[in-house]
Parts: structure tokens; C-alpha cells; sequence
């Protein structure tokens, strides 16, 4: 626990402040430096990302030998690697124990992923390969695994090195089951299984390169299911059928159609707006005694439930910010204040009902969820709110230096701290872009309730002037700064995360104002249509050399 | 009695941890031909740091007299193993953290933090701006590299709790890698130095630790058995490196990097392979038995500062955890399978509730740092005037003086041991005690710390040093370690890129603290 903060950040001279350079999840720098946020060409195209080679993260690796071996497997096996099945990050290479490299800790891991598969298919040696202490059956079940593990048909050569684990342990007079053992640890321990290749086709001249179908069908399938491709998928890529944008398009419709891609991207906006958090998110009980991890549950299921309601793309990605639809039970509607259920109302097993939020309540920010998770234990924070608006929404991920404290009493609000930072010359020009946000959100409480005085016993001034690329307006309350946010920007912020989810490590730096209207169409779109424009994108398939 | 089938079979799933065998090997063959034993070092901390007026010992050098918090290490007869340090001081800065989260950090790394991470909780957890002296000293002292690096950092807490979701409280230990992330202070994105989070579960560390142990001895039969184990997986790592550098053919320059420090990291896995085939499995040291599989540090996060009184007394839980902690590192020392570690009782942010500890109340248990919260008063030389903050430093007194002689009784553990040498353990390891604050309130000086053990190495215990008068700044303790390790090293020179010296500006070992041995 710390004192208040009584000072003003200031951006680092290096971006510039009032700079619109944007970095985001995803897309900064992924090939192992820090990453750094320069000056962005808003005018230009979105640019093409370089070849490289995409480290898979370990759910997606644990995913796809769920789709290798089944999913029991898979859930065994992600017990085994301990992974945080509630809190995946976005995008995946962002986790704290993931990055783009494979360094010695994640080494330990992969290998340990490897040796488990290895045991797990020689203890069940019949039931899995089907074969009965036969070597030629185990040889043609590794060359097999090896084919669906590596997500493209193997070359003689590489067949016959896999192979080798197995003649190896044959000729040391090993049982064909302990032969397999290190046949599917090699499988499992290969870089072709470890990493997604984005290289082209090494036949390929010039300074663009196209990437091969298996390589597309990979990049296709990890951003749209988060796991290897199925066999329908396979079966295009080996046919050559992924090289036109309709055949891209039917894929992507038919996997995102199905229970696993639509899962898949209701995890993936989750993940981008922080929901699970909730899961562990700490408030103060002296300051709010009504919050209990029955209430946390509730906002977050509030919130997937707002969220799935994009992922189905009945309406536009700006209706996340003004929508009064929900999905409540009797825990968060006595948040609210609200009677539940309502009159008519259909109750899940888990007692939710779809309800219509009152018209003082509408869209993401307005969400309890939204309102605890950005702020402090004790209390609202004009800085994170304002922060987390300009990183989620506009895509704004600037970088700052502590400016020297002004002359502030300590026991002003947070609200009183930033009007006197917007008064101080030397705050303003930063803080006016991020402490606009804040203020405008100062009606809603630390577990989203209105309010109309803060702790201090002031009143709640929750206007705020908007800064100058979204026009300069005046708002006042989260309903009004809600509709200020819904327009192309927010589109814009979300398609170029997802083009990032996209592109893993392979993402480029940052994307100007001219690449995001390229994703959005310059028009509002639902988030299914932002995902096909991501994978419709010339960044998508191409690369640059 | 097990059967032949199933120590096979356990021996097989265990090659891939084979390392302690190896290790072991090595060792024994080591301690046959006559090399010295290798130093160690253990990191312990305990939390929200102390109350001056009760801890700081009368009279001074090698005459003083301990006070009741420090009384435990006489009972144990470790007066001559312990340096009582006082007055330390810390100008360190930091952008943002909290007073014990950014104190975890700056204890350690003794480099200013940049900011503290975006995680959903308090905008107070502060990152490392700058590696940790196990770190330090395990990449500058040669004799303290990891004999097993597999193996990975050796850290672990016996309670993990936290006010909310902050890493900093509950981690000593921070690495020379660093990494961008998403910080709430001061916003924006910035670098840390990897945190390497401490282990809670006493048998997860056990597995870590002891996995690669043959299980029904090095028999004839156990021996084939493990040398075509060991080829194949071999084989195995051979193949991954064959693909890595197909892969290097085909992937562009800038990607390269990229597959050599994955193909490193296989090699280094490789090597130890290869010496172990060649070698073939030795005899073992003890390893010890398992620990209870429900024994682990509690975690996850609370907040009780408005409530520090707690249901129920949950220090011998506490207990239980660090002391299987501690028996596995001690083992791990003496079978030379580490030789730096972490232990940590508790996070900075303390929420065990210790009972019987306030005075006047036998029967209630309240926690920790919460409590400390209601005397947030500096100085604490002499009693405060109101009774109930005399009553509360007396409880923070109390359970200084708990964490001391649990300490104490471990340490003495450690002075009874010999290594796979035959050397004493505790005379080669240097275990400094350390904590984050210097008082209740939060204030960075003046610190206290004790420096335990390490005899062997010139570290002069029995002695009560008080740097109250000086400017003396803490990283003059690590230095002083630094100086004990590598007695012959120009240490300006040597560490001059390192954050800790960079920052410090004119450190200097401390000489009363260390002799060079005879």
C-alpha cells in the first residue's frame, strides 16, 4: 500500500508529447528488444511485417496437441505446464512466462511438454497408435504425427530424421512403445512444432514474399482458433486452395461458425480488455463492504457476456460503448439497484437473465466490471481510467517520465489532483490527453456506481475537454465521453490489436492513422467483419524480406 | 517392496531430470581428488522491517549485548556466526511503488526502480531496475555458478499473500533479463529486470530438485537401463538441434539470434548428458524424504488493512512451510546441486496472523503488516507515548522475534551439516537476513540487517556494528559479499557496469565486516 501519487507525468522527450505515436499489445517490437515507441507516419499504409519465424505460446502449443491427441490430453497436459487457463494474455506472447524466444526457462518447459507426451503415449501405447509391439506400425504413427505436428507434409529428409529416434531405440533392443517414447519426444521437441513458420516458399525472388498455403492455414488458425489447423483446413492448404481471398474468407467463416473460434475470439477480446483480471482483482472492504468475489464473478460475467455479444456480429464494435443490453443476476442487479429479475426474463442455470441496463447506463464504461478493474483498491483514479482509455480505445500507448510533484494538497482528490494538473503549464499538454478520460469518468465509483460527491465530500465535476483528435468536445459523465469513443477511432484501436494477435511476433512497430481506416473500411464494422479485413489485409499473407 | 517393473519404469520417467546424478558424479569425483569446497549463498529476508528501540542491541564491536529480539541467536549458540548490522542507509528512488514493494526491490537489486507493473490491482508493485545479488553473484563468482542450471533460481516464501496481485512483495529474486511490460506508473510501456518468482509448494521444489534421483539404487540392471535412456534422449536433443540449424539455412538473418539461444539452451541440457554417459551413475548423498503434498505457501491477494485482526493463529503454518523450505535447500547444498537461493518467510506485505503475540491478548492473532499499518510513526528510538502503540510495536517486536528464532533453529541446522565435501555447511555460506523497511512507516533507513555464516569465506560474526552516524549506504552489504566471494577481484573495475555500482557512487566494502581468511 502507498501514499497518494501528488505530481504530474510528463512524456518522455524521446516520443514526443502530443505525439500520436501508438504501441500496443502486440504490436511493438517482438523480437526481444524493448520495444520503443518512435514517431508514427499517420499518413502512410499499413507496412508489411517482416519473415520471421513465430514462437507459439503454450496454450496454443497445449491446444493444438489437443487437436493432436484429444482434449484430454490437452487439459492433462496443461495441468502438468501449469497454465493459467482463466488468464490468457493478448496476444499470447505477452503472458509474463511467454516471449519470443525460446531462452533456457522456456526450454525446461517445452522439454517438459515433450518428455509428458513421450510418456503419455508409451503408457497408452494401443489406445493411441492403435498398433501392437509392432516397429513398422510405430515408425508410420511418428512419421504421421510428425506430418499433423509440424502443420505441413514432411520432406523425405525430415521423415527419415524423426525415424532415426525410432531405428535408434530399436537397435539399442528397446520395447517398440519406449521406441515411440523418443519418437514423440522429438516430435513435440522440434522447432517445426515450436515455432509457425512465416518464411514463403524459399523459391521465391523479390522483396515481398507470399507465404506457402501451409503457412497461411497455420496463421489462419492460431488467430482464429488458437490451435494448429483441423483437417479441413489441412486439406485446402495441401490442395492449394488458400491462395484467394474468397477461399480465405470461406475458412475463416466456416472456423469462426464453429463452438471453437467462437470461443476462441471471445477469449481473445476478453483477454484485450483486461476481463480476467476480475478473477483476482483486490478492492478495499473498508471502503466498499458490499464487494465479494460472488459480485467480481457477476461483473464478469456482465462483461463476456457484452463482449459476446460482438464476437456474434449482430451489431457494430462501437455498440460495445453504447449498447443498455446485459446479462445480470440477482447479485449484480442489487448492485445496480435494478429489480430482478425483470418481469418476463428467461434465468440460466446460473441464475443470469438478459436485462436492459436504465438509459443513465449504457456500454462498456458504464459497466461495474469496467469501473473496478480500472481503479485503485480504495478508490477511483483519474490517471489509470485515463490511461486504460487511451491504450484499449485509441490505441495510445505513450511513454512517460515522472515530472517533479506541484503544489498540490495531499488531501485533494483525485479529481481536484488532475484539474490542477490540467492548470499547470507544464502538465497539460500531456496530461490533457489522458486525465480528460479520468475526469469524464469521475460519476462512476470504484465499483461502477454513480456518484454525485467524492470521499473528500465534493462534489462530482465529471466534465472534461476531449482531446483534439476526437474533436475537442465537450463531455460530461461516462454516458457522454461513451459516445464521443464509439465512433471509427475505437474500430481502428480494436483492428489493429487484433492485427497484432495476428501477426505474433511478426507484428510491425506501430500503424498509422491511413493503416487503420485500411483495416476498418472507414466505416463502423462489427468485430467478425474487423477479423476478416485483418485477414483479408495484404500484412496478413505477405511479408517483406 | 517395489517391484523390478515399476523402479523401472519410475527410473525411466526420471532420466530427464537426470542432472542431480550427474551433479552428484561429479561431486564425488571433485571431493576424491581434494578440490576445496565450493562457497554458497542463501538470501533470507523477513518482513516489515523492525522497532528500533527493540531490536537495536546495547554496548557495541564484539562486546555487545543482544537484545530480546536478537536474544534467539545466542540460545542457538550462533553468536559467533552473526554481524548484527544497524543504520544502513538507502537513497535509492523509485517512480511510484509502495513503501514494502518497492523496498523488496530496492533491498535487493539496490537499484532505483522505474515504475511500477499494470496489474490489475494497487498501481504500487514496483519492478527491478537492475538484477539481484543472488543473480550478481551467481554470474561474477565463478565458484558460484549453478552447478545444475537446469535447475533454474532456487527461491522460495512460506506465504505468498499480498495486498493485491503484486509481485515485488513476494519476490528477492530478479534476473539480468529484462523485459518490456505495461506499467501504471508512470504509464506507458517500461523495462524490467525479469522478476524469478519463488516457489510455494515444498514438494514442487522437491520434485525440482530431486526428480533426477535413481530410485532403487545404481544396481547393475538400473545402470543399462539409465545408459540407453540416456542416449536416447540424446538422441532426442541431437535431432532438435539438427532441425534448429535447418531451420538457421532458411530463416533470415535477423531470426538467427533467435534459434541460437533456443539452440543454447538444448546444448547446455546436451552437455550435461554427455558427461553424465560418460561418466555413468554414481552413488548418491541423502536425498531427503518428500514433503506432505498440502503443505504450501498460501497466496493470491487481500486486503486487511481496515480488519488486522484475524480468526485464528497462522504461524505454525507458516513454519511448517519454511522449515521443509529450508531442509530441501540445505539438502540441495549438501548435495551440491546449488549453491546460491532465496528463502523467504513471507511477503513484504505480511498477512500472517501471528496469535498470542499482542500484548495483553493471549487468546487474538492479528496480522502482521495490517497491524503494522496502525503505527505508522517514524523514529521508534524510544517507546511511543500512547499505550496502544507501545502495545503495537511490542506485537511488532514479538514477531520480529519469532521470525529470529525460527531463523535461528534453521541456521543452527545449517551449522551441523557438511556438505558432499565434508566441509561445514554454514561456515561456507553466507546467509545475509534482510528485510525491506526500516520501521512500521515505511521509512528506508536506518536498516537493520544481519550477516550469518561464512566463516570460511572472512565474514566476522559476533559483532554489532551501527552505522547510525554514518552515511553508510545498504549496497555496502553486498559489495562487502562481493569482496568475501572474489577476495582477490578488482571489484570497482570489475562490476563498474553493473546497475547496483553504477547507482551507488563510491561504494566501499565494509571492513569491519570482512577479513581475508588465513
Amino acid at each position: 500500500m502507498k501514499a497518494a501519487v501528488v505530481g504530474c507525468l510528463m512524456l518522455a522527450s524521446v516520443v514526443g508529447c502530443g505525439s500520436t505515436s501508438r504501441r500496443g499489445p502486440g504490436v511493438g517490437d517482438q523480437t526481444g528488444g524493448a520495444g520503443g515507441a518512435g514517431a508514427v507516419d499517420e499518413t502512410a499504409s499499413c507496412s508489411r511485417p517482416p519473415a520471421v519465424l513465430v514462437r507459439l505460446s503454450f496454450p496454443e502449443l497445449v491446444d493444438s496437441v489437443g487437436g493432436l491427441l484429444g482434449d484430454e490430453v490437452r487439459d492433462d497436459l496443461a495441468a502438468e505446464l501449469m497454465l493459467d487457463e482463466d488468464n490468457r494474455a493478448f496476444p499470447p506472447l505477452e503472458a509474463p512466462d511467454e516471449g519470443p524466444r525460446v531462452d533456457d526457462a522456456r526450454f525446461e518447459r517445452s522439454d517438459r511438454l515433450a518428455q509428458w507426451l513421450g510418456r503419455y503415449v508409451r503408457d497408452n501405447f494401443a489406445s493411441v497408435t492403435g498398433c501392437d509391439a509392432d516397429h513398422d506400425c510405430v515408425r508410420d504413427f511418428v512419421a504421421d504425427l510428425g506430418d499433423r505436428a509440424f502443420r505441413r507434409p514432411l520432406s523425405s529428409a525430415e521423415e527419415q530424421a524423426l525415424l532415426l529416434m525410432v531405428d535408434r531405440a530399436e537397435a539399442l533392443g528397446v520395447a517398440p512403445q519406449y521406441a515411440l517414447e523418443y519418437g514423440v519426444q522429438a516430435v513435440f521437441s522440434s522447432p517445426h512444432f515450436l515455432y509457425r513458420s512465416e518464411l514463403g516458399a524459399p523459391e521465391e525472388a523479390g522483396e515481398e514474399l507470399r507465404l506457402t498455403d501451409h503457412e497461411v492455414a497455420s496463421a489462419l488458425s492460431f488467430f482464429a482458433t488458437g490451435r494448429a489447423p483441423d483437417d479441413t483446413l489441412r486439406a485446402a492448404a495441401d490442395a492449394g486452395e488458400l491462395g484467394s481471398p474468397k477461399q480465405l474468407r470461406a475458412q475463416l467463416q466456416r472456423l469462426l461458425g464453429e463452438p471453437l473460434g467462437r470461443r476462441h475470439l471471445e477469449r481473445m477480446v476478453q483477454s484485450y480488455f483486461r476481463v480476467p483480471r476480475l478473477q483476482t482483482l483486490v478492492l478495499d472492504p473498508a471502503v466498499y463492504p458490499t464487494w465479494s468475489r460472488a459480485l467480481a464473478s457477476s461483473m464478469r460475467v456482465e462483461l463476456e457476456a457484452l463482449l459476446a455479444m460482438a464476437v456474434t456480429g449482430t451489431s457494430t464494435v462501437g455498440s460495445l460503448l453504447t449498447t443498455r443490453k446485459a446479462r445480470a443476476d440477482a447479485t449484480l442487479s442489487a448492485h445496480y439497484g435494478l429489480e430482478f429479475p425483470p418481469p418476463g426474463a428467461q434465468l440460466d442455470a446460473q441464475g443470469f437473465a438478459e436485462i436492459e441496463l436504465p438509459e443513465s447506463r449504457a456500454g462498456l464504461l458504464t459497466r461495474a466490471g469496467w469501473s473496478a478493474l480500472h481503479s485503485r483498491p480504495d478508490g477511483p483514479d483519474v490517471i489509470s481510467r485515463g490511461l486504460a482509455v487511451r491504450a484499449l480505445m485509441l490505441c495510445d500507448y505513450r511513454g512517460f517520465v515522472e515530472h517533479p510533484p506541484i503544489d498540490v494538497m495531499p488531501a485533494s482528490s483525485g479529481a481536484q489532483r488532475a484539474r490542477a494538473r490540467l492548470a499547470d503549464e507544464a502538465c497539460r499538454d500531456c496530461h490533457a490527453g489522458i486525465d480528460a478520460f479520468g475526469l469524464a469518468l469521475e460519476d462512476l465509483d470504484g465499483v461502477g456506481l454513480f456518484r454525485t460527491r467524492d470521499s473528500d465530500g465534493s462534489p462530482i465535476d465529471a466534465s472534461a475537454t476531449l482531446p483534439d483528435e476526437l474533436g475537442g468536445a465537450q463531455v460530461r459523465g461516462a454516458m457522454e465521453l461513451s459516445h464521443a469513443l464509439s465512433g471509427e477511432a475505437f474500430a481502428g484501436c480494436l483492428a489493429q490489436g487484433l492485427l497484432g494477435y495476428a501477426l505474433g511476433s511478426s507484428s510491425p512497430a506501430q500503424q498509422g492513422e491511413s493503416c487503420r481506416q485500411e483495416l476498418t473500411g472507414g466505416g463502423d464494422a462489427t468485430l467478425p467483419e474487423l477479423v476478416e479485413r485483418v485477414v483479408q489485409s495484404p500484412m496478413f499473407a505477405v511479408r517483406k524480406r | 517392496m517395489r517391484s523390478y517393473r515399476f523402479r523401472r519404469r519410475s527410473f525411466l520417467a526420471s532420466v530427464g531430470g537426470a542432472f542431480g546424478l550427474s551433479s552428484l558424479l561429479s561431486n564425488l569425483e571433485a571431493a576424491a581428488q581434494g578440490t576445496p569446497p565450493p562457497p554458497r549463498f542463501l538470501l533470507a529476508f523477513w518482513p516489515c522491517g523492525t522497532v528500533p528501540y527493540l531490536f537495536r542491541p546495547t554496548g557495541e564491536g564484539r562486546s555487545y549485548v543482544p537484545s530480546s529480539i536478537l536474544e534467539p541467536f545466542e540460545e542457538a549458540g550462533l553468536r559467533e556466526e552473526v554481524a548484527v548490522l544497524y543504520g544502513l542507509r538507502d537513497a535509492l528512488t523509485v517512480v511510484g511503488g509502495g513503501g514494502s514493494e518497492a523496498g523488496v526491490v530496492l533491498r535487493t537489486t539496490c537499484a532505483p526502480s522505474p515504475g511500477t507493473r499494470s496489474n490489475g490491482g494497487e498501481a504500487d508493485d514496483s519492478v527491478a531496475g537492475g538484477p539481484s545479488i543472488d543473480q550478481i553473484l551467481s554470474k561474477w563468482v565463478p565458484e558460484l555458478a549453478p552447478p545444475v542450471p537446469e535447475l533454474g533460481a532456487l527461491n522460495t516464501i512460506g506465504d505468498a499473500r499480498v495486498d493485491s496481485n503484486e509481485i515485488s512483495a513476494q519476490c528477492l529474486s530478479y534476473s539480468y533479463e529484462q523485459r518490456s511490460i505495461e506499467s501504471i506508473n508512470p504509464g506507458g510501456m517500461i523495462t524490467e529486470n525479469v522478476p524469478l518468482m519463488p516457489e510455494r509448494s515444498p514438494l514442487k521444489l522437491y520434485t525440482r530438485l530431486f526428480s533426477g534421483m535413481m530410485p532403487g539404487g545404481s544396481s547393475g540392471a538400473n545402470r543399462l537401463e539409465l545408459a540407453k535412456a540416456l542416449q536416447l534422449r540424446k538422441s532426442v536433443l541431437d535431432y532438435s538441434l539438427g532441425e534448429l540449424d535447418r531451420l538457421r539455412e532458411l530463416a533470415p538473418a535477423s531470426e538467427r539470434d533467435k534459434l541460437e539461444i533456443h539452440a543454447q539452451a538444448i546444448r547446455r541440457v546436451e552437455q550435461d548428458l554427455a558427461g553424465l554417459i560418460a561418466g555413468g551413475p554414481g552413488a548418491g548423498c541423502t536425498v531427503p524424504a518428500p514433503p506432505a503434498a498440502q503443505l504450501e505457501a498460501p497466496g493470491g491477494s487481500g486486503f486487511f488493512y481496515g480488519s488486522p485482526l484475524a480468526e485464528a493463529d497462522e504461524s505454525e503454518a507458516l513454519l511448517q512451510v519454511g522449515r521443509a523450505h529450508f531442509s530441501l535447500l540445505r539438502a540441495a547444498f549438501e548435495c551440491d546441486l546449488a549453491r546460491v537461493a532465496t528463502f523467504q518467510w513471507c511477503s513484504a506485505t505480511a498477512q500472517c496472523a501471528f496469535g498470542g503475540l499482542y500484548p495483553g491478548e493471549p487468546d487474538a492473532a492479528y496480522r502482521h503488516h495490517p497491524l503494522s499499518h496502525r503505527l505508522l510513526v517514524g523514529n521508534l528510538q524510544s517507546p511511543p507515548s500512547s499505550e496502544e502503540a507501545r502495545n503495537i510495536a511490542e506485537f511488532l517486536g514479538n514477531v520480529h522475534t519469532w521470525y529470529n528464532r525460527h531463523t535461528a533453529a534453521l541456521l543452527a541446522e545449517l551449522k551441523s551439516a557438511t556438505d558432499v565435501y565434508g566441509a561445514p555447511l554454514l561456515d561456507h555460506t553466507i546467509v545475509p537476513l534482510v528485510t525491506e523497511v526500516a520501521t512500521p512507516d515505511h521509512a528506508r533507513s536506518p536498516l537493520p540487517a544481519l550477516v550469518c555464516g561464512g566463516r570460511a569465506l572472512g565474514i566476522q560474526g559476533g559483532q554489532y556494528l551501527d552505522f547510525s552516524g554514518d552515511v553508510r549506504p545498504f549496497a555496502d552489504v553486498w559489495l562487502t559479499l562481493l569482496q568475501a566471494y572474489m577476495p582477490d577481484a578488482d571489484l570497482p573495475q570489475l562490476l563498474a557496469d553493473e546497475t547496483f555500482m553504477i547507482h551507488g557512487q563510491g561504494l566501499s566494502p565494509i571492513g569491519e565486516l570482512w577479513q581475508r581468511p588465513a
